[in-house]
């Protein structure tokens, strides 16, 4: 057994009974609404919106934290670029690294962006079953000319989907690897050069034979990526619309807020 | 010297909506010497359980402690070797050597103590040594788990923990590992065994538990084991138990076909002598 996160989370709240598309636009308008975020009250609004949705979804804040902790040492290093290649001048010296004020603010303002995109895709995933999700993506994608490129929404879809569903799997994967190298007295602080590979080298060999088994076994189950039926028939109801008109809402406050 | 779990509680996903009391106030003995076999249903806290004996798992309450030592600490983590399921994905290295190596290497063993360590597992799980500049992935599913078992015993390690190693393997596989088995718990080395099949570690098994919704729910001899209502009893021993609860005088300690066959001879013998 494992921590999840990343994972659907069976619940009949408002954001569950959403259709996956509204929640795929709120996650993408939100997402663009994040990126431009630059002030500290920006961030206040924003996290505010975050917390307003968590309750809504009935499923405590913890489970979304938890999906943040694989992604901690992408924020450690997205904050220390920041904060060393700042172009302003140098406040004050840690060792022989100017710091500027600018430059630490750029870092946390950055970081909390990377945490804010995280949380949102976190919130989508664990109100949507995955299957609605692809279904949301396909029905989205179906009137764009993507055949032109060779491919299909169906294949698209699907590609993203089974994506979203390798992370705790993937992560399931890496924990039980680094869990029997500890037992064998790997220490990755003490010898990370050493250590690199005795995870690297399982975990890519199990990710290659989990994709050729699923592969294998959707074939089995002729899957082909061609125009697919659907069990679920996705249909707007007026709670979407309204969800639609409150977050347009929120984005008007976030592009005309008099603060 | 033993490996004690004293009154350990453990959930995972801890203060989240998918909380669950895992391990429920567990408390265990295993000393040394014993070939302790662990059963139970899937979500019964088995894998959990054993996680805590080289601290890669801590008790959210209680306490696990290895010859005095705090189960999360370096020097229980060298007494106690883990192999879990499905261990020929856990090897990395070019050669067998070095993957065999690794463990060792890790607590410090290197030159010719080292070699010999290799060597001297290789040897004790059965595998040739002419395989050591072989690469890992060129073995069989079967050869592959036995390297992976030569490179927990090179630590020389006091207790070996083994979470469900006959899963996968096919009859040939699991008589090889079984005799590896047999043959290190035969050298002085405590033995922990998480299976769903009894069968193939019965004739060594010295103590079983039985686990149930975080709890121990039975915790004794396999005879014993035998007599109980619990569920996964193998075939031989469950016939044997019929037999004797329909006034059948059979022998004790009769595991497979073998030696039931040749005990239910030896009663239609005395049978047909007594006519």
């Amino acid at each position: 057994m494992n921590e999840l996160f990343f994972s659907y989370i069976e619940g009949r709240s408002v954001l569950h009974r959403l259709d996956p598309r509204t929640k795929l636009v709120s996650v993408m308008l939100l997402s663009v609404v994040v990126l431009r975020a630059s002030s500290f009250q920006d961030m206040v609004l924003l996290s505010s919106a975050f917390l307003l949705f968590a309750l809504l979804a009935k499923q405590g804040i913890k489970h979304h934290l938890n999906s943040l902790r694989p992604m901690l040492l992408f924020f450690i290093f997205i904050f220390l670029v920041e904060v060393m290649f700042s172009e302003s001048e140098g406040s004050f010296y840690l060792g022989p690294l100017g710091v500027s004020y600018e430059g630490l603010w750029k870092g946390m303002l950055v970081t909390s962006r990377f945490i804010l995109l995280v949380l949102f895709a976190s919130l989508l995933i664990s109100t949507t079953r995955p299957a609605l999700i692809t279904l949301g993506i396909e029905r989205m994608l179906r009137p764009l000319p993507l055949s032109l490129l060779g491919i299909s929404s169906y294949d698209l879809a699907t590609m993203m989907s089974i994506s979203m569903r390798f992370v705790p799997l993937l992560h399931e994967s890496l924990q039980q690897i680094t869990e029997a190298q500890v037992s064998r007295g790997m220490d990755l602080r003490r010898n990370p050069l050493k250590a690199i590979p005795s995870i690297a080298v399982p975990m890519i060999r199990n990710t290659l034979r989990v994709t050729e088994d699923l592969a294998m076994a959707m074939e089995s189950r002729c899957y082909q990526g061609a125009y697919r039926t659907s069990m679920l028939e996705l249909d707007l109801h007026k709670e979407d619309w309204l969800s639609l008109l409150m977050l347009a809402f929120i984005i008007i406050l976030f592009f005309y807020s008099p603060i | 010297m033993s490996v004690i779990v004293e009154n350990v509680s453990f959930s995972y996903a801890r203060k989240t909506q998918l909380e669950q009391m895992v391990l429920d106030k567990v408390s265990l003995k295993i000393g040394e010497g014993e070939f302790l076999v662990i059963m139970g249903e899937v979500g019964s806290g088995k894998t959990t359980l054993v996680k805590h004996f080289n601290g890669l798992l801590k008790p959210i309450f209680g306490k696990v402690t290895v010859d005095g030592y705090n189960a999360a600490s370096v020097h229980a983590r060298k007494l106690v070797g883990m192999l879990f399921q499905f261990p020929q994905q856990q090897l990395f290295a070019r050669t067998v050597f070095e993957d065999v190596a690794f463990a060792p290497s890790n607590f410090g063993i290197s030159g010719e103590e080292l070699r010999s360590k290799v060597s001297w597992s290789l040897k004790l799980v059965g595998m040739d040594e002419k395989i050591t500049s072989r690469s890992p992935f060129s073995l069989s599913n079967g050869h592959m788990r036995l390297v992976a078992l030569a490179g927990v015993i090179a630590a020389s390690p006091k207790y070996i923990v083994l979470d469900e190693p006959f899963t996968g393997l096919d009859p040939k596989g699991i008589k090889e590992l079984s005799k590896a088995l047999a043959q290190v718990h035969a050298m002085g080395v405590t033995i922990v065994v998480i299976t769903h099949n009894l069968d193939h570690v019965l004739p060594s098994a010295t103590r079983m538990v039985f686990m149930g919704q975080g709890k121990i729910a039975f915790d004794g001899t396999p005879d014993n084991y035998f007599l109980s209502t619990l569920p996964q009893i193998p075939d031989i021993p469950l016939l044997m138990r019929e037999l004797r609860r329909c006034g059948v005088k059979v022998k004790d300690q009769i595991f497979d076909v073998e030696e039931a066959f040749q005990e239910i001879m030896r009663i239609k013998r005395m049978g047909t002598a007594h006519e």
